[in-house]
């Protein structure tokens, strides 16, 4: 799988903070509400690698379980604990360190991820204008938007 | 030594097909049973013998390479942190293990973390040891192998202390620490107040899925106590379920790590007191050069 597969309920993501997870094929990724703006990233922590949000939604920081290094909306980790003594990452060596961004396209209600940045996101909206109920990613909607399955909701096989 | 006034060393770290593919992990395994010169075999008393097994005290490796160094060359600076420990391995009382869904890698950079006290175990490791690690933190490196010794909270050695008393045990040191030697690549002894000996090892049983085996030894003075006796077998119970505790926090970091892993594009970074990672990591790829 690698287009855009469909991630979760626009809703879930109403108010800052809250976040959604799933995957595209092999790859972990979190949509969540900056202050209004949703982002997406791999969920994939930049120290040493541990999924960082492990349930299908919440609400709270982008923050990894492993070390606490808790990411922002440019998916740069803004707060490393023990920086001054264990990294010495100034800001540049954050921003290298920034979480790999994928598309998000909100349409009908529902949130897709794409993983290539570039991703067209209008596609989407056009599976659901078309009144597609089985999308091209495998997942299943009602004709009322409700999710009946989703792709991503599970960990697939090679991407 | 730990330097944390400038930034550590970055430290390349084996890719993640490493982690994640049998193949790649079949050829691992190949190398590491043809290429390296020694590998921890078990203890005095395991009923393994052989031309090709040499003892370290009472901790016995088998010899890989017939041109290997001497296990003492081998092990460096190691060897006497291990002859030290033997003593207490005569006084066996608990053994457990935990099967992990991760690369057996992924467990050993767990426990080579100095760092992770604070977010994975704030109630159980994390208070044990001295709160100011610049000061009681010390680390010595040698090859892949290495050891971290942590001076003990002043509430854990005074109560150490105290089970010291009640409990008549033995030290093989008298030290108020808490110490971890790795041997490369499976051998960890994890000791505690210079009595409490944890041997652990770590066994590979796919390519994301490993077991870590430990034993538990808890010498007492040959005195004849039976009070101080009895409390020991109380004692047994409670550090047996404690050290179990520590390992089930650990459990699920490594597998989020293992689901995770194959995704990530960037190279990962480690800090000061996650260098012994990158020496086992830089062991590994030199092993693997000619594969």
């Amino acid at each position: 799988m690698t287009g855009w597969a469909l991630l979760g309920q626009a809703r879930d993501l109403a108010d800052h903070g809250q976040w959604i997870t799933g995957w595209i094929g092999s790859i972990p990724v979190l949509v969540r509400n900056f202050s209004g703006a949703l982002r997406g990233f791999r969920n994939v922590c930049s120290h040493r690698f541990a999924l960082m949000l492990t349930t299908p939604s919440g609400k709270g920081p982008l923050r990894c379980p492993y070390h606490a290094w808790i990411y922002d909306a440019d998916g740069v980790p803004k707060a490393i604990p023990f920086n001054d003594s264990d990294f010495h990452l100034d800001d540049a060596g954050r921003r290298a360190l920034a979480l790999p961004p994928v598309s998000v396209a909100v349409a009908g209600g529902l949130v897709f991820v794409h993983p290539d940045t570039g991703a067209d996101p209008v596609i989407p909206g056009i599976w659901l204008e078309q009144g597609m109920r089985t999308l091209p990613d495998g997942s299943v909607i009602s004709a009322d938007g409700a999710i009946q399955y989703r792709s991503t909701q599970t960990r697939g096989g090679a991407c | 030594m730990l330097t944390y006034d400038r930034g550590p060393p970055r430290r390349p770290l084996l890719s993640p097909r490493w982690f994640t593919d049998p193949t790649a992990h079949a050829v691992e395994q190949d190398a590491l049973a043809r290429h390296l010169p020694w590998r921890y075999a078990g203890l005095v008393g395991d009923g393994i013998d052989g031309d090709d097994i040499a003892a370290c005290g009472d901790f016995l490796f088998r010899r890989q390479m017939p041109d290997a160094p001497s296990l003492a060359d081998w092990l460096g600076p190691f060897t006497g942190d291990l002859l030290a420990r033997s003593p207490a391995l005569d006084s066996p009382v608990a053994r457990d293990a935990v099967e992990f869904a991760a690369n057996w890698k992924i467990l050993v950079e767990n426990t080579l973390d100095d760092f992770h006290g604070a977010s994975v175990h704030p109630q159980t490791i994390h208070p044990a040891v001295d709160a100011d690690w610049r000061q009681h933190l010390t680390t010595q490196r040698a090859g892949p192998h290495s050891r971290s010794s942590w001076k003990l909270a002043d509430d854990t050695a005074a109560w150490w202390g105290k089970l010291l008393a009640r409990g008549a045990l033995r030290r093989f040191a008298d030290q108020d620490r808490y110490e971890h030697v790795f041997i490369f690549p499976d051998l960890y002894v994890a000791s505690f107040y210079g009595t409490m000996v944890i041997v652990h090892r770590v066994v590979p049983l796919a390519v994301d899925r490993s077991r870590l085996e430990w034993r538990t030894f808890l010498p007492g003075a040959a005195s004849g106590d039976a009070k101080a006796a009895s409390f020991r077998r109380g004692l047994v119970a409670m550090l047996s379920a404690s050290a179990r505790q520590v390992i089930e926090e650990d459990r699920p970091l490594c597998e989020q790590v293992q689901v995770a892993r194959a995704a990530a594009t960037g190279p990962g970074i480690l800090g000061w007191r996650e260098q012994r990672i990158g020496d086992v990591h830089a062991a590994l790829a030199q092993l693997l050069e000619t594969e």
